[in-house]
């Protein structure tokens, strides 16, 4: 025979792992949640490009290299959902998009995708990271006061560079990858 | 000690400081849990 104070822990332990286990699928289904896909490689992932679905949906298909994130720029309508694909021709790259649940990672020979819905027409920043002999290094630029809108600039002379939209200013971290929502 | 048993009944024991501790335990774990839970949902 259980103990009364037992038995109330074992059931408020069960009722409270329950409501864990229920959240979790509750934001996967009625909400949507997307998480990362593994996809199985292809050549065609080689290839940076951005690609309109319909109206409201769109693939960018990045691919990441040393010092170099493309395509760099993507022009997005808001309120579209994007899907995001990420692979790597060297080394293991990091990508992801500041306060959205976009975290991938561009290995060479994998792909991997997730889906995003981008709302609001604010600047998206982003920043990369490079895996390599055991180091995690984020690219932090020193001093981005000023970004002219033409992005080439900001892909040649910082590496990894926050680039802004018009009504936005460059801020913390470095960015390869910008959404620019039109 | 010195050989006396103690006076207080087992039948009558109430573990206030276990209950305390669980509902502490429980109320940061929900607080955690969801606080991380609904971040995310912000985030998507």
């Amino acid at each position: 025979m259980l103990d009364k104070f037992e038995r109330n822990v074992i059931i408020t332990a069960l009722t409270v792992s329950a409501l864990f286990i229920f959240s979790i699928f509750y934001a996967l289904g009625a909400k949507r949640q997307d998480v990362t896909e593994c996809l199985p490689y292809n050549k065609t992932y080689e290839t940076a490009r951005v690609e309109q679905i319909d109206a409201k949906t769109y693939q960018i298909f990045y691919v990441a290299r040393m010092w170099n994130f493309e395509p760099a720029v993507s022009y997005i309508p808001v309120g579209s959902e994007v899907d995001l694909f990420v692979t790597s021709l060297d080394v293991v790259h990091g990508f992801n998009v500041f306060d959205k649940n976009v975290n991938l990672m561009g290995v060479p020979g994998g792909v991997s995708r997730q889906r995003s819905v981008l709302r609001s027409r604010a600047c998206t920043r982003s920043y990369a990271t490079s895996f390599a002999a055991r180091a995690i290094r984020i690219w932090k630029p020193k001093s981005l006061s000023t970004i002219p809108e033409n992005n080439t600039l900001c892909r040649l002379a910082v590496p990894f560079a926050i680039y802004s939209s018009s009504n936005c200013s460059c801020r913390s971290y470095c960015s390869p990858l910008v959404f620019i929502m039109v | 000690m010195n050989g006396q048993e103690p006076r207080e009944s087992p039948d009558k024991f109430v573990p206030r400081g276990a209950i305390a501790f669980f509902a502490l335990l429980i109320f940061l774990g929900l607080v955690i849990w969801f606080g991380i839970y609904f971040t995310m949902l912000a985030r998507s």
